[in-house]
């Protein structure tokens, strides 16, 4: 019985090399264009970029160090019966670009969102003649459910900011933020905090967290966080006096829908552990890739009660 | 058409009453003899043995409650039966047959030794001659205790060693039949659908192999009494525990221990199984060295009474599953994972003083999965379905051998489905809908060399608006013996499904099929099964089938990956074609059992004017498995796989695609820009071919008062880097599980 087990181990052992097939996932090259243009409703300087793709001998895609970008093409906005026209221009790269020098971009700074749920129209003409085409529809406006939180704090440990969209499932990216002056007698200082939405402990650390963008017309406020925003404020400084605090906004910056498609094939995931071959690419660009989108911000005034305000050693810059 | 369907009821009866009254003519000089036969030591009915009148060369298959019946033997005499299974000696009864009167005889098989296991069935030949059976397959369970388990013994991943079954790798216990996908695949517990039938992230089976009594596997072709699914029917009956001592078996593995607690109670037995996983140190393996920290366990019961001073031949059985998953990393910036199923029911079965058989049911099946994003970019994810289910079921049998089965199922269900997809569209459904089906189907039997099953299944009301209501399933399937040595079968039907599932067939490892009614924007998704093949048994000891089939699959639903808003649908409607051919050859010989099977085999999908292969489409798969019983207590295996490459879609290009973080940032100042890669036509392209040889070493043995077995597997003996897929953004080749030694013990009481 013995023997025939040894058989056994020793024919196994005949199959001891490992083995592999060689695999090569490259079909054959097709030129594409990458269209980026996402139109701000918070400004009216735009930026546009566009580059092409492109294919390197083996599977690592940063070995290609030449820059796709493409230079001399004619961008065009419509919205409503104006044009806007996109020159070329260069913004600056980021340190740890595979690519040298400045990147080519596009940019336009009279653009302006008029009303709501408009359609915009894009069309790129490249140096060849190629056009690309993007079509999106300007946000539509949320109203804020004013029975919740217009002032702050209450005897809650939570706030509620909700806001009501006349479109359903598209993304929201709050922040809940306060302006205050820094005021040393010479000099006066404005400046924003943003406040997290709450602390949470990570690997034994408490972190801010602040809320990602999503479909949730929801913003949840801990006293606890503000009240540690207020603090941070003048951390280190034992002058409180010299804090002028004014009123806080909710800000929401409401994605139109092709933006809210684009944000969640790019930011979001099934989960950390399916694992899906042929990973959702999203694109409203005709002849293209990419993205052409706008959001919009809308805010609401909070008031920050005055004697929470002084409770921390700062002026109130509100009235009472 | 509608005027022939509504006119069957009446013929059904027509000919119910004439094959009675032939009955009643001819049953004057016969007589019946009815046996049941169970395991001398536990009691356990024993499913799918044999019962032979040698003197008459007549016989009978057990079913799954153990029971036979043989019809018109001549009466007044007194016969020898010889009751064999596979693993028991066979035993010889002698029963006195009375003029039209059914003799009940109940026989317990004692075990044998491992040695002798391989026994051949006594008159297997003669009792089998006109089964119609072509596309089933009954997975004998003391062969899944032979072959190299892996990690844990597992019907599921032991199914894909028949041809016409496939997997897509070994990091999924799902399968894929004849072309279909796996949500066509219908599993059955003990008569009540699972919905999902995982653990442990689709890696392994929920069903634990020491709970289960019998298993019934059809490739297609399946008989009316089953509804429901388009490609094939799993159908597992788990074991009704000890009726004569209490016993206990545990069992560790390097994922699990487990535990089974059996024994009498007054009038029946009990039987309560446990699993929980213990370790992840295997799943890592699995999945790629990530870590996956997965609890997960199940639960199962069953209680049977069978009272005859209350019930003469009656038995009642009362039924619970139990599944389990958790998916939890205690970070709330990471998402949680819960999947559960719960199964319940109650089954009366009876016997009477005539051929006559029937079975009412009542159960529930739920299932639960869900993903919780927490602080995480994970999307959310909820499904629930569950159902309530009662059926009855009549079979009798008559003095020719041919039977007739009827039945009906009622079916209430009730679907919650919320997800968001990743194009931030979300899917918000609940839907509660019913479905009544009757079924008939009659066997004729009487010719020797000749068996054929006509019936039908006819949906009374449809769960799906467009399904409408009387929607007929007719199905045959037949045997003709052409010489003793070689059998032709055939098979062909039309199947229904109302049930989809919303799964991304681009997902290599998918967490959870969410089960929806299907959309009444859609049709239920029909498939028509054309079977066809010949069965050779030239010798006592082997058997060899040839069998093809073309498969037509209509309406199906697939996921709709052009979806952006929530008001587009979750489903478009897509079609499928498949077709091939199978080869199997077993062979027991003293101690050693051969089979090999080569399936060629072409799998196609269509949407929206597109053709593609489907994932799991491969041509060409060869499985060899041996087993060689060295004595002593000690058994040896071997398995080897081979399945020509799965379809891939291929790289055409990369661009830079641009992550937008916060828009309160100057996006364009600081670009997040990284390579993504561009595919091509969908699944074009085919990964290399699959192949690996596992082994196996069992020895069983005694110490002090209990029974210890020790298994111990390779997987993957010679480290074949098998690829499971390749990450589009950097080439990186993941392959599958490499070299794995993995050992089992098991203690019995």
């Amino acid at each position: 019985m013995k023997k025939e087990i040894c058989v056994l181990i020793i024919a196994s052992g005949l199959f001891g090399l490992s083995c592999s097939d060689d695999l090569n996932p490259t079909g054959d090259f097709k030129e594409k264009y990458i269209l980026n243009l996402v139109m701000r409703g918070d400004t009216t300087l735009q930026y546009a970029t566009l580059s092409s793709n492109y294919s390197v001998g083996g599977f690592d895609p940063y070995e290609n160090t030449t820059d796709p970008a493409v230079s001399g093409a004619d961008i065009r906005v419509w919205q409503g019966d104006s044009v806007y026209v996109f020159e070329e221009t260069t913004v600056p790269r980021s340190a740890d670009s595979r690519y040298s020098g400045d990147k080519i971009a596009y940019k336009n700074n009279s653009f302006a969102l008029e009303r709501y749920g408009r359609p915009i129209e894009v069309e790129v003409v490249l140096p060849h003649g190629k056009k690309l085409k993007g079509y999106s529809k300007t946000p539509e406006p949320i109203e804020f459910d004013l029975q919740n939180a217009l002032s702050v704090p209450s005897e809650k440990d939570f706030f509620y900011f909700k806001w009501n969209t006349y479109e359903g499932q598209v993304y929201f990216e709050p922040r809940f933020i306060f302006n205050y002056v820094v005021s040393d007698g010479m000099n006066k200082e404005s400046k924003t905090k943003i406040v997290p939405s709450r602390y949470h402990e990570v690997d034994g650390n408490i972190e801010p967290y602040f809320p990602k963008p999503s479909n949730n017309p929801l913003f949840s406020l801990s006293k606890a966080a503000l009240d540690s925003a207020m603090i941070d404020i003048s951390r280190g400084n034992s002058q409180k006096q010299n804090y002028t605090i004014y009123n806080a906004y909710m800000e929401v910056l409401v994605y139109d829908k092709s933006l809210t498609s684009y944000y969640v094939s790019t930011n979001q995931a099934l989960d950390g552990f399916s694992v899906k071959v042929d990973a959702t690419d999203y694109t409203n660009i005709e002849g293209g890739l990419g993205v052409f989108a706008s959001y919009r911000k809308q805010s609401l005034k909070v008031k920050l009660l005055r004697n929470y305000i002084e409770s921390f050693g700062y002026k109130a810059g509100v009235p009472d | 058409m509608n005027r022939f369907i509504l006119r069957l009821p009446f013929l059904a009866v027509l000919i119910i009453t004439l094959f009675f009254t032939q009955n009643n003519l001819r049953s004057q000089q016969f007589g019946k003899l009815r046996g049941f036969v169970s395991d001398s030591l536990s009691g356990e009915v024993l499913a799918f043995g044999n019962a032979y009148i040698e003197a008459l060369k007549i016989g009978a298959y057990t079913d799954e409650n153990g029971a036979f019946l043989i019809n018109k033997i001549p009466a007044g005499k007194n016969y020898s039966v010889i009751i064999s299974y596979v693993g028991y000696e066979s035993k010889t009864v002698n029963a006195l047959i009375s003029s039209n009167k059914i003799t009940v005889i109940k026989v317990a098989l004692n075990p044998v030794g491992f040695a002798m296991q391989q026994i051949e069935k006594i008159g297997k030949k003669i009792i089998g001659k006109n089964a119609t059976d072509i596309g089933l397959e009954r997975i004998d369970v003391r062969k899944l205790e032979i072959l190299p388990k892996g990690v844990e013994a597992d019907v599921f991943r032991s199914l894909q060693f028949l041809p016409g079954v496939r997997s897509t790798g070994d990091v999924s216990a799902r399968y894929y039949v004849r072309g279909g996908a796996s949500n066509q695949n219908l599993v059955l517990l003990n008569g009540i659908t699972v919905y999902n039938p995982f653990h442990a992230l689709g890696l392994f089976s929920i069903i634990d192999p020491d709970m289960i009594n019998s298993v019934e596997f059809y490739k297609g072709g399946f008989t009316s009494e089953y509804g429901g699914r388009l490609s094939s029917v799993l159908s597992i009956v788990s074991k009704d525990g000890n009726k004569n001592n209490f016993g206990l078996k545990a069992s560790s593995s390097f994922l699990s221990a487990k535990a089974l607690v059996e024994g009498p109670v007054p009038n029946g037995s009990f039987m309560i199984t446990a699993r929980k996983n213990y370790s992840n140190y295997v799943l890592k393996k699995f999945l790629n060295d990530k870590e996956a920290p997965v609890e997960f366990y199940d639960v199962s019961y069953k209680l049977n009474y069978a009272n005859p001073d209350m019930l003469k031949n009656g038995k009642f059985v009362f039924f619970g599953f139990l599944s389990s998953d958790m998916l939890d990393e205690k970070d709330p910036l990471r998402e949680e994972f819960k999947w559960q199923n719960n199964l319940i029911g109650f089954r009366w079965i009876q016997f009477y003083d005539t051929p006559l058989f029937t079975e009412v049911g009542i159960s529930t099946s739920g299932f639960l999965g869900e993903v919780k994003p927490n602080l995480s970019n994970a999307l959310e994810r909820y499904n629930k379905i569950s159902d309530l289910t009662m059926h009855t079921d009549a079979t009798y049998i008559f003095d020719s051998k041919d039977e007739l089965a009827v039945g009906a199922n009622f079916k209430l269900i009730n679907s919650e489905l919320y997800l968001e997809n990743q194009k931030g569209a979300v899917s918000d459904v609940s839907t509660s809908s019913g479905n009544f089906s009757l079924y008939a189907k009659y066997k004729f039997l009487r010719s020797e060399n000749f068996g054929i099953d006509v019936g039908s299944r006819i949906n009374l009301t449809g769960m799906n608006k467009q399904g409408g209501s009387f929607f007929p399933e007719p199905r045959i399937s037949f045997t003709y013996r052409v010489i003793p040595e070689i059998a032709l079968k055939g098979a062909w039907g039309i199947y229904q499904q109302e049930l989809a599932t919303i799964s991304d067939e681009n997902e290599v490892i998918s967490l959870f099929e969410p089960w929806v009614i299907t959309p009444d924007y859609l049709k239920p998704s029909r498939a028509i099964h054309y079977t066809g093949g010949l069965e050779f048994n030239f010798w006592g000891n082997t058997k060899f089938t040839i069998e093809g089939y073309y498969k037509v699959l209509q309406n199906l639903p697939i996921v709709n990956d052009k979806k952006v808003f929530s008001s587009d649908p979750d489903l478009v409607a897509g079609s499928g074609e498949s077709y091939g051919w199978e080869f199997l050859y077993n062979i027991n010989y003293n101690r050693i059992s051969f089979t090999s099977s080569y399936s060629l085999s072409w799998a196609f999908t269509e949407v929206d004017d597109w053709v593609y292969y489907p994932k799991y489409d491969s041509r060409n798969s060869v499985n060899l498995s041996l087993e060689y019983n060295l004595g002593g207590g000690w058994t040896a295996s071997a398995v080897w796989i081979y399945s020509s490459g799965l379809p891939f879609t291929q790289l055409i290009g990369f661009y830079d695609k641009t992550y937008f973080g916060s828009f309160y940032d100057e996006w364009y100042l600081s670009l997040d820009e990284r390579p993504f890669s561009i595919l091509g036509d969908k699944n074009v392209g085919r990964l290399p071919d699959y192949h690996r040889l596992d082994l196996g070493v069992s020895y069983k043995f005694a110490l002090f008062a209990a029974n210890f077995s020790v298994d111990a597997s390779i997987i993957n003996v010679y480290d074949r880097n098998n690829i499971f897929y390749f990450e589009r953004d950097t080439g990186e080749r993941v392959n599958m599980l490499p070299f794995l030694p993995t050992a089992t013990i098991k203690m019995e009481l």
